[in-house]
């Protein structure tokens, strides 16, 4: 352990680029730019939730700091230690700490082993001697609420929910301190989603864990996470505490994608912000447009946007947005610009409603 | 059993009495138990409810899509004053393909990858519901100015569902084409051969949350605009409200509430879906509930009396005999739980905070399902 100050993970100007091959030599002719300078840090103990729609580079960000995939360019430190394209012998110390739950429940199991055995392997890895296994195992199963019947059962005789419980239970098995959780309820029902959500706050509470929540369901980490980043094309558009950015969003993807959920109270729909449909689906990351990448499908978008690129800045303090509507040097730009730009700051419950 | 449910007026479809069950192994799962419902002319009727609740079974078995055997289908449905169960194969081909469309929930599965979006569609156009046609019929609508007529029809209908760069498209294959983009295409097929159903099932849950919304939007547009009669099945209770003028609540293959949209999200009766409303994350930062204990009731041995009975929090003894009778008829809501029966007092009827508390923060570890 070094600097004890220092956050828990550090993603610092991270990139992912997957290269074009073409032509008989396969020369590599152009790049997706599946991330491209992602930054954010969680401390100890924290949720950040990252957002965004398919195509947007979440899920790649999770896969490059466990080391599924290289960075092509940036740092990822974990507690202290450089990790980014981590060594074999670096790697193994690594996914005793961080760990990741994906989003398919069926697919990330075994059809042909049973649950036992499936919670058994990282164990084993670990070193638990063959006498204490089937006890640690109904152990782990405990912690995710399920009993020790499920030892016997192969994954096509549970429910989606159980056996998201076990994916949940198997990343646990190795103590880890970060859980970098790919979509876990998205292929679930909100029943039972909402359970899992419970689940997972209850061993925050109990471990101390760190969570990377990557959704793209916003009203889902409304209470979960303590800091929501927002990604578009590879690039985090707004960042800030969560409470922040739900009631007052700047960005204008942020502000569509609150204003586009299907809610279920005519409360919550003044809640939301006013409605603003995008015009047309993302870009492809092989095509990234010049400027701000959002310009294409921005309401706002004005000249000045495809042309030059915005600064991820801190906006009155509170969350860092990309966006020109921000900027003062653009300011004579914009004249229809959502009402929460011109908003004054300091006022309202923002500040006292914070959480702790 | 008959329960004689809420019908809308002047009905242009009515299930009375649906009852499909499956042979299987292990004995007859009885999955649809008594489904009545009605979808006037000009409506929109949502059947909200979670997996494995017999939403889809329900839709496939008006539009003959169970195979039977192992389905065994019993019940009335009438369509427009004929009644679909006793037609033929030919005959519910004809009804089917002329005036009824569905919309499936994958648009990636319901178009052929092996032809463009112009040929499947003209085709539609061409051949919907009337398929056999015969070797010569079909030489000469297919090469004659009836395909271009078909054509142009096809490009005009890309444009009203909103289908960027419409010409292009049409000589694109289905891999060509987003995910918004097919589902768009889908649309369009549907609606070519001007319905008077529209069934829609899961219509854009695939995609992505602002994706979803601009086909939401179009679609609410296009109900307007063709003045369709639409049955959607829906998972999301939030879509339910955005577009449905009424709603039916789905458990364990049984109607357990339905009331208009409003009146069911302002003042929900059921347990049910008030545990469904309450599960939901809320924006404004409300705490939600931990979701419903137990697990969708096994249709091989279903409990004997109401179904959602094992996990309600306020289950009696009643509940478990015999199957709650539909209370509280209106002439367009009903909802069936003995609680809503006059000799309970209104206020042991409990609301969704009530609900909301219940499935909050539960008071011991339980072991078991989801």
């Amino acid at each position: 352990m070094t600097d004890v100050s220092e956050p828990l993970l550090v993603v610092d100007d991270l990139e992912k680029y997957f290269p074009v091959k073409s032509g008989i030599i396969k020369r590599t002719s152009d790049h997706v730019k599946a991330v491209d300078g992602v930054s954010f840090d969680i401390e100890r103990g924290e949720t950040l939730a990252l957002i965004g729609e398919s195509g947007s580079g979440k899920s790649t960000v999770a896969r490059t700091i466990i080391g599924l995939t290289g960075a092509t360019g940036g740092t990822v430190r974990f507690d202290g230690e450089d990790i980014t394209n981590a060594t074999d012998e670096q790697l193994a110390r690594l996914r005793s700490r961080v760990q990741m739950v994906f989003q398919d429940p069926t697919s990330s199991l075994n059809p042909r082993r049973t649950i036992g055995k499936s919670l058994a392997v990282p164990l084993k890895a670990r070193g638990v001697p063959k006498s204490d296994l089937r006890e640690r195992v109904v152990d782990l199963l405990e912690r995710v609420e399920l009993n020790d019947e499920y030892w016997n059962k192969y994954p096509h005789e549970l429910s989606g929910g159980q056996k998201q419980r076990v994916n949940i239970a198997r990343a646990l098995a190795v103590e880890p301190e970060l859980l970098l959780l790919d979509e876990p309820t998205s292929a679930l029902d909100v029943s039972v989603q909402a359970k899992i959500i419970a689940l997972l706050e209850d061993l925050q509470a109990e471990f101390g864990l760190t969570y990377l929540f990557i959704t793209h369901d916003l009203s889902l980490v409304r209470n979960f996470a303590d800091e929501t980043a927002v990604m578009y094309l590879g690039e985090i558009q707004e960042r800030g505490p969560t409470q922040e950015v739900f009631q007052r969003p700047r960005h204008p993807y942020s502000r569509a994608l609150l204003s586009a959920i299907p809610v279920t109270t005519d409360e919550e729909e003044a809640y939301k912000p006013r409605h603003e449909p995008l015009r047309g689906e993302i870009p492809s990351p092989r095509d990234v447009p010049t400027g701000c990448r959002f310009h294409t499908r921005c309401p706002y978008a004005t000249d000045a946007c495809s042309a030059d690129e915005p600064q991820f800045v801190a906006v009155d303090a509170g969350p860092s947005v990309r966006c020109h509507i921000y900027d003062e040097a653009y300011a004579d730009a914009f004249d229809d610009v959502p009402e929460v730009a011109v908003a004054a700051v300091a006022d309202e419950t923002v500040a006292s409603n914070q959480e702790p | 059993m008959r329960l004689d449910e809420p019908v809308a007026e002047n009905p242009l479809l009515t299930v009375e009495d649906l009852e499909v069950g499956f042979e299987s192994f292990d004995g007859l799962a009885e999955v649809i138990d008594g489904v009545n419902l009605s979808i006037g002319k000009g409506e929109v009727v949502t059947i909200a409810g979670e997996t494995g609740c017999g939403k889809s079974v329900t839709m496939k078995s008006i539009l003959r899509l169970l195979n039977q055997p192992p389905a065994r289908v019993s019940g009335e449905i009438t369509f427009d004053g004929t009644e679909l169960l006793s037609l033929s194969d030919r005959e519910f081909e004809r009804v089917k393909g002329q005036r009824m469309s569905l919309v499936f929930q994958d648009p990636m599965s319901s178009l052929n990858p092996t032809f463009t979006i112009g040929e499947q569609l003209t085709d539609t156009a061409q051949f919907g519901g009337d398929s056999d046609t015969g070797v010569v019929e079909f030489f000469r609508r297919r090469f004659s100015g009836e395909r271009d007529e078909a054509r142009e029809r096809v490009l005009e209908m890309l444009r009203e569902v909103q289908m960027p760069d419409p010409e292009n498209i049409m000589d694109s294959y289905p891999s060509q084409l987003s995910g918004g983009m097919r589902q768009r295409a889908l649309i369009a097929q549907a609606l070519l051969n001007e319905p008077d159903l529209l069934i829609a099932d899961e219509i854009g849950t695939a995609l992505d949350v602002t994706i979803h919304d601009q086909i939401l939007d179009l679609l609410k547009d296009l109900i307007e605009n063709h003045d369709l009669s639409v049955l959607m099945i829906t998972h999301n209770l939030g879509v339910a409200r955005q577009v449905s003028d009424r709603v039916y609540v789905m458990y364990g293959g049984r109607i357990v509430e339905t009331a208009p949209t409003e009146e069911l999200f302002e003042n929900p009766k059921h347990p049910y879906t008030q545990g469904l409303i309450a599960s939901i994350p809320r924006l404004t930062g409300d705490e939600m509930a931990t979701g419903i204990d137990g697990s969708i009731p096994e249709y091989l041995d279903p409990p004997p009396g109401c179904r959602f009975a094992p996990r309600c929090p306020y289950a009696t003894a009643e509940c478990e005999e015999a199957r709650p009778e539909m209370y509280e008829r209106g002439p367009q809501t009903g909802v069936e739980c003995v609680l809503y029966d006059e000799a309970v007092p209104a206020s042991e009827r409990p609301t969704v905070e009530e609900t909301r508390s219940h499935m909050t923060r539960r008071p011991g570890k339980q072991t078991g399902g989801d």
